[in-house]
């Protein structure tokens, strides 16, 4: 599956801090909230993104063309175990940033509809707080200090759930 | 840091659920104490998977699920139940998750059940306007338990399943004896309630109380019949829809009637040949059959008619010999395929299991692929298939043997250290008997030992000589270094050996050095 960008109809998306970005449909497809967008024709030519920094923008643009580009599953039952597993070695390598960018790429990605992209960054926040303490996965996910509990809370919230523990 | 925002506290409740769906539901529960935000999402959590491995060594599982549900929030409902029961879990608390799922709107719902009492399907559950996806599979370790042999789960009326798409029913019982619904001659099926129905699947079913078999379905796509059994004689298909159709009959012999006119895929396997008809499969473009008793070859010839339109078309070797040794049959038809793009014969049987191997008949050959002159024809023998097994199996039997070998050396000489200890502390002979059985017992030992070495080296030449010369030669030096290494090994038993009889020797004549002294004898 190559896309010749030649002929190819392009699609330019702009930041909030106004940068632009031009892509090829195909790989703007990946979003179903822009394809909705394209499909009931209110896109313009220039679809403005204001809450999608041009950092995260250009991060999820890298993922969107990387999985335009690979043949889909439902195309070929059996589809060459090759590109399965370079697919999967992009994704890991992709999700190898912090977790601001990764907490923005999962907003945006949700603002988009990317549901890979949401599974892939709910999946990689997940690996990172498996088995940590509370005190560990607070200061991951820079957690609210207004939101904490009090320790006469926490404890009833311990004592609460002990049934699950025993 | 500080001045970071909380971004995931932000974050809408079902990406928060996401999250949480890959941590597992213990791990959420934990979760709680992690802020007021956090405090009580595990509650409202609508993807409940309890199939995660960990359960089994807390409480028991089905002590857990009865809590968790009495204090989820109840107003909340549950997209997706996945569960999975292993020996202690209790069929009460089975039927309790299923009375939950279907009054919060499931959607979907998996089930691994391992059953020590029979039970039913809820009528709650079989009535549910929100189900989707229903899967029940028995738990593999469940085939050894013997108390679980006697339990079914059995499905005893229609089901009423809207908006069901997907279903998998594996090693249930479909009783229908009783049921005037079912019974009675303008049946549709237990499952014609099911309007939405796409894909069903029944394994290892057992069916009771019906003389036809009916799946009738407008939307049904893909059917799988394996291994089901039952007071049936004939299956009953009417399909518009069905694209996939997957057949294992295993020793049973069913009559098929098949109405599905978009067929695209049909696989079937079975020890008689497949007893079809049809009302026309124009649109078939793959067929794998695989006839595995004595079928007839006039059966054969009648199948193939109903399959002309097929493009891919696999067949084992045995229903070409079936045919090879009818060439006189074959030879008065036509071939019935004009489309065929690829023909695949390979075979069941292992070389050893046929006496007489019929030759596939140029006639045959003609047969299947005269009208399809550009077909790509790939044929498979037995001897290929024995000899990739064998290219697989020579070098993982050379490894173990060398593993036994290695162990055997180290306990040999093991054996011999401690006896040249003995030697050395020049222990005494305690009884002429015991000295005997000492070394009977380690000749035996090592005699075993040593035929044990030869018989798998013998195994291992077998299989390697009959390879082709090609792979035979590089299996060359691993098989000599391990004859080199159990003829050290095997001497060094005889060195054992040895040093037992001399020692046994010396003990002996210092006895009979003793004995000689008649003056000095103990009163």
């Amino acid at each position: 599956m190559s896309t010749s960008s030649s002929s190819s109809k392009k699609i330019v998306l702009k930041s909030a801090d106004n940068e632009t970005f031009e892509i090829d449909e195909i790989v703007a497809l990946e979003s179903q909230a822009i394809k909705n967008m394209i499909e009931d024709e209110c896109a313009d030519n220039v679809i403005p993104l204001g809450n999608i920094d041009s950092k995260t923008l250009s991060k999820i643009i890298e993922y969107c063309k990387k999985h335009a580009e690979s043949p889909k599953k439902d195309d070929n039952a059996d589809i060459d175990e090759k590109a399965v597993e370079d697919l999967k070695s992009f994704d890991a390598e992709f999700a190898k940033v912090d977790m601001p960018l990764i907490q923005d790429i999962l907003m945006a990605a949700n603002f988009l509809n990317i549901d890979n992209l949401i599974g892939l960054m709910c999946r990689t926040i997940a690996d990172r707080i498996k088995g940590k303490t509370p005190e560990e996965i607070r200061k991951i996910l820079n957690i609210n200090k207004n939101d904490l509990l009090s320790p006469e809370q926490e404890a009833k919230a311990r004592e609460e759930n002990s049934w699950a523990f025993d | 840091m500080n001045d970071e925002i909380d971004r995931l506290s932000n974050l809408p409740d079902d990406l928060i659920h996401r999250i949480l769906s890959f941590l597992g539901i213990k791990c959420a529960i934990k979760l709680s104490a992690l802020s007021s935000r956090w405090r009580y999402i595990w509650t409202l959590m609508p993807y409940l998977d309890f199939s995660v491995k960990n359960f089994a060594g807390s409480t028991s599982l089905s002590k857990f699920v009865t809590n968790f549900l009495s204090r989820r929030n109840n107003l909340v409902e549950v997209v997706s139940i996945k569960l999975h029961c292993y020996r202690d879990f209790s069929p009460g608390s089975l039927r309790q998750i299923m009375i939950y799922a279907s009054s919060h709107n499931i959607q979907q719902l998996d089930i691994v059940y391992f059953l020590s009492d029979s039970i039913k399907f809820p009528l709650p559950l079989i009535r549910s306007e929100s189900l989707k996806h229903l899967s029940f599979k028995k738990e593999p370790e469940s085939r050894y338990s013997n108390n679980c042999k006697r339990s079914v789960l059995a499905l005893t009326s229609t089901l009423e399943l809207p908006a069901l798409a997907t279903l998998y029913l594996h090693d249930t019982t479909l009783c229908c004896d009783g049921n005037e619904d079912i019974n009675s001659d303008t049946n549709i099926g237990l499952f014609s309630k099911c309007a939405n129905l796409k894909t069903l699947t029944l394994k290892s079913c057992k069916v009771t109380g019906l003389n036809r078999l009916n799946i009738c379905h407008p939307l049904l796509s893909n059917l799988t019949v394996e291994d089901v059994q039952g007071s049936f004689n004939d299956v009953n298909v009417v399909a518009p829809q069905l694209k996939n159709l997957t057949i294992d009959n295993g020793l049973k012999k069913y009559q098929y009637l098949i109405s599905a006119p978009g067929l695209v895929s049909l696989l079937y396997k079975g020890h008689h040949c497949l007893d079809l008809s049809t009302d026309g499969i124009h649109l078939l473009e793959k067929a794998d059959l695989c006839v595995t008793g004595n079928a007839s070859a006039l059966k054969i010839v009648c199948l193939f008619q109903h399959l002309q339109s097929v493009k891919f078309l696999t067949l084992n070797l045995e229903i070409v010999e079936i045919l090879s040794s009818h060439v006189k049959l074959i030879s008065s038809q036509v071939s019935p395929f004009a489309n065929l793009k690829c023909l695949h014969i390979y075979p069941v049987k292992k070389p050893s299991e046929v006496q007489n191997a019929v030759k596939m008949s140029t006639k045959v050959e003609d047969y299947l692929l005269d009208n399809s002159p550009n077909a790509t024809f790939r044929m498979v023998s037995r001897e290929e298939i024995e000899d990739k097994e064998n290219t697989k199996r020579a070098p993982r039997l050379m490894e173990n043997l060398r593993v036994k070998l290695k162990h055997e050396k180290k306990k040999t000489e093991k054996r011999i250290r401690k006896v040249e200890d003995q030697l050395q502390y020049g222990e005494s002979m305690i009884s002429v008997k015991r000295c005997w059985q000492g070394l009977n017992r380690e000749i035996e030992d090592g005699k075993r030992t040593t035929e044990d070495i030869v018989g798998d080296l013998m195994q291992i030449k077998n299989i390697v000589t009959k390879l082709p010369p090609s792979k035979r030669d590089g299996m060359q030096p691993c098989f000599s270094s391990l004859c080199a290494m159990a003829d050290i090994v095997v001497k060094r038993i005889m060195d054992l050996v040895k040093i037992l009889c001399d020692m046994k020797e010396s003990q002996l004549s210092g006895y009979f050095y003793e004995l000689s002294a008649l003056s000095e004898s103990s009163p």
